[in-house]
């Protein structure tokens, strides 16, 4: 079936997130449904840095 | 074959104050609706955006108009509006409730991109937002936006709490360095001395502020007593008050005690009398001394007489209870004197013990406890002027303890203030470095998303560029316009900005320097680059009325490129008014036999909106030529019309000679003079086959137009003018005339698109738009 232009826009805006390491712990394929469906909120993108700045805390002190 | 409608029922919706049905051929892909203003063409329009995409349609912008009010036609139920549609064999059924359209049908709808004059105007000549707005149905991403939103704002609460944090370190930082500086800038910095102030244990302050607040409750225990003795005296004094008043009233009412005393068994025997008399009311004579008297008599006697005794039982009764509140208050009174002096005994014994040095030195407890002993406990006055001494001797420790406890209780906050400081520091710059990276990583992933959402609707902008270049260069070419460009704000979501070419000028707005005739046809290339971009075999396009009204030459610029463009729909469904597009396709100047043409009679209420098939010159001609009694007038008419259109515009190809005139009008016999003998001679048609592609066969058009030129005075004699000699001419010229136009129409037309060749020169030849009528020479003989 054909991706509508908001799926196909979620899609390449995960896999720019994915490739730039923004978000970590988040599965791209999970996170591409709702971003297509415009039910991201501002609480789920801030648990979403939340979460990426703590496993990035946690590795460096593993790396330490 | 492609997906198309194929029918469309309108009941009750606007105009259509009677059924509308309408047949669309499904084998042409190019439908035009031709009306006057105020024909229906907007309320068909609308019909099929509303069942195709549960849209009021036109409606929707103007003011004061509302959908619950005004989408039904005039006086009729909104249960009545319907719209029905038949696509691809599958059929809907669109109602209205109120609110919105109820669509039923399978699943996949058709979806109509209809462009409205309105909307041409908003695309090119509205601010930035709102040439967005009108062409958000094409590049809109709903979802995508909504959760940039919701970035957008998640970026702001975090750059809010980071102020606030901030704010918090600032204001702590500042508070401690004004009690740093209170105390004489000790240690290096405010905060390494109020990191060691903290460290410093203030268990003993509390313990000493327990224990001051606790003898202060203490030293305050003797109040209580004092005033509750005090209450029980005022209580005592007042019962005897009482009791003196009433004896008082009863020696002034001369019933004295004894007398009092005397009658009371009396009455309680008068009343117990009374009471069995009214339970035997049929006695007759006294019980006692047995005189004849009745009943009711001795009864009657009772009541007078009880009566005058009450006063005195209710005397007896008001002296007994003030005498027994009397023994009440003095037995409080002793109760009040034995607490109070329970109390002086501990409260001296108290400070006796006390090690507080304020209770030591202010006051010789060991006395006072002696004085104590000699105090008779049964004298309340005695006992209560003990306890006011002492009160005396208490109060004046009791100020110095209030002093004592105000200081432990201030350097107690002093130090609780530090440690809020060093804490609320402490934490918030913790929280200041993870708000920091976390608004530093929304940003960034903000940058992502805005970048990805201009980069998809710029890609798409920038595919469209060029076609819109393309579709309107062939309405406008040569005229130093285009090189259109379409780009998105950086800074701004939903703007849309475009420049162009004008003259040497490049990127300049157009709107500024193009003429509306030019700015319309930008938005309709606009319109159709999107349509086409986003095509789907399940989309069709509709152009409710969107050329208003342009020259000649451009005309037939904008059919061709209409018929250009169709080819990339499914369906392309035109409404106009534009009498000129009409015309040209009645006397095959367009390629009418690609298209279908309906065309729709002027609206009045009763009838609504109806429609007729739109006659074609050479159709209308060959059929009234069947007719009987024979049309002399009109085939002679009409032949000489077609005649001229035929004629005139193979002058206007080959640019023949004709007399200069002040007016662009000519005669029949001037036309047909136009084409000299070198032209005539060389005139030849032929017809393509259409697998070969080679032509099938030629044939010369001098013969024809040779007996043309010999009967066209057949036309001014019974076509155009009354004469006598006119009446005289057979039905028979009359025919020869009908069959010699037809017979040059029927060489020149072409047999599948229905156009007259013209202005396409391939080579050796012209040719209509399809290609299959071809027409030499390709320049005029020389």
């Amino acid at each position: 079936m054909a991706l509508t232009a908001d799926e196909k826009l979620a899609e390449k805006v995960t896999a720019e997130l994915k490739r730039l390491n923004l978000i970590l712990d988040v599965d791209v394929q999970t996170l591409r449904l709702p971003l297509a469906q415009g039910t991201v909120t501002a609480e789920t993108w801030l648990r979403m840095a939340e979460k990426a700045l703590d496993t990035a805390k946690k590795k460096e002190a593993k790396n330490a | 074959m492609p997906k198309r409608i194929q029918k469309i029922l309108i009941s009750n919706f606007r105009g259509a104050t009677s059924q509308v049905d309408l047949d669309f051929d499904p084998a042409k892909n190019t439908i035009l609706l031709f009306g006057e203003n105020g024909s229906g063409k907007s309320t068909i329009t609308d019909a099929i955006d509303f069942v195709c995409n549960g849209n009021f349609g036109s409606i929707k912008d103007r003011s004061s108009v509302r959908p619950n009010k005004h989408l039904q036609s005039l006086n009729a139920p909104m249960t009545s509006l319907k719209v029905s549609m038949v696509f691809d064999d599958k059929k809907w059924d669109a109602t209205f409730d109120g609110t919105q359209a109820k669509i039923i049908g399978p699943a996949q709808r058709p979806l109509a991109r209809i462009l409205r004059r309105s909307s041409i105007l908003a695309l090119v000549t509205e601010e930035p937002r709102d040439r967005y707005k009108s062409l958000k149905a094409f590049i809109e991403v709903p979802g995508m936006e909504k959760c940039e939103s919701a970035l957008r704002e998640a970026v702001k609460n975090t750059e809010k709490k980071l102020e606030e944090a901030t704010r918090a370190v600032e204001q702590s930082e500042r508070d401690l360095q004004l009690l740093w500086e209170a105390e004489g800038k000790p240690g290096k910095t405010a905060l390494s001395w109020a990191k060691s102030e903290t460290a410093k244990d203030i268990s003993d302050l509390n313990t000493s502020l327990t224990n001051i607040t606790a003898t202060i409750l203490s030293l305050e225990c003797l109040s209580s007593p004092i005033i509750t003795l005090t209450e029980a005296q005022l209580s005592l004094a007042s019962a005897k008050k009482e009791l003196d008043d009433i004896n008082k009233k009863a020696e002034e009412t001369d019933k004295k005690e004894a007398r009092i005393e005397r009658d009371v068994p009396l009455v309680e025997i008068l009343q117990k009398t009374q009471d069995y008399l009214n339970v035997h009311p049929q006695l007759e004579k006294c019980l006692v001394c047995e005189q004849i008297v009745p009943a009711s008599q001795l009864i009657q006697q009772l009541k007078v007489r009880l009566e005058t005794m009450k006063e005195v039982a209710d005397l007896k009764k008001d002296i007994e209870q003030a005498e027994k509140s009397i023994v009440l208050s003095e037995a409080k009174l002793v109760d009040a004197c034995a607490a109070l002096k329970e109390k002086i005994i501990a409260v001296l014994d108290f400070c006796q013990k006390s090690s507080i040095s304020v209770i030591k030195n202010n006051g010789d407890w060991v006395s006072l406890q002696s004085e104590e002993k000699t105090i008779d406990s049964k004298n309340p006055n005695a006992v209560k002027k003990f306890a006011e001494k002492i009160k005396i001797q208490v109060s004046k420790c009791a100020d110095t303890l209030e002093l004592e406890k105000s200081s432990v209780q201030k350097s107690i906050n002093h130090m609780n203030a530090i440690r809020n400081h060093v804490r609320s520091i402490t934490e918030n710059k913790e929280s200041l470095t993870d708000l920091h990276e976390q608004a530093k990583r929304l940003k960034e992933i903000l940058k992502v998303v805005e970048t990805q959402r201009k980069f998809y609707v710029e890609e798409i902008l920038n595919s469209i560029s060029k076609t819109v270049d393309e579709i309107y260069k062939k309405v406008h070419p040569d005229e130093g316009l285009g090189g259109l460009s379409f780009f998105l704000k950086a800074t701004t979501q939903g703007s849309l900005e475009f420049t162009g070419k004008f003259q040497n000028a490049t990127d300049i707005p157009p709107q500024a320097y193009y003429s509306e005739s030019h700015l319309d046809t930008l938005g309709i290339s606009v319109f159709l680059a999107l349509a086409r971009y986003f095509e789907d075999q399940n989309s069709i396009v509709v152009l409710d009325d969107v050329i208003t009204s342009v020259d000649e030459a451009h005309t037939t610029r904008l059919m061709q490129m209409f018929h250009d463009e169709a080819a990339h729909f499914n369906q392309l469904i035109i409404t106009t008014h534009f009498k000129p597009w009409r015309n040209r396709y009645c006397y095959s100047l367009g390629p009418v036999g690609h298209i279908q043409l309906i065309e729709l009679l002027p609206w009045n209420i009763l009838r609504g909106i109806t429609h007729t098939k739109t006659k074609i010159c050479v159709d209308d001609l060959r059929a009234k030529l069947q007719e009987e009694p024979l049309q002399r007038q009109h085939l002679s008419s009409q032949s000489g019309i077609l005649l001229e259109c035929i004629l005139d515009h193979l002058a206007l190809m080959y640019g023949c000679k004709l007399p200069r005139k002040p007016e662009i009008q000519y005669t029949l016999g001037e036309l047909l003079g136009g084409i000299d003998s070198k032209l005539r001679k060389a005139l030849k048609t032929s017809v393509i086959d259409s697998v070969l592609k080679t032509p099938i066969k030629e044939t010369a058009l001098e013969p024809v137009i040779l007996k043309i030129n010999e009967i066209t005075w057949v036309r001014n004699m019974v076509g155009c003018h009354w004469n006598i000699a006119g009446l005289g001419i057979s039905d028979q010229d009359v025919k020869d005339l009908v069959h010699a136009t037809l017979e040059l129409a029927d060489l020149l037309i072409c047999p599948e698109c229905g156009e007259l060749p013209r202005g396409k020169k391939e080579g050796i030849y012209r040719k209509c738009s399809c290609g299959a009528r071809r027409l030499l020479p390709l320049e005029m003989p020389v």
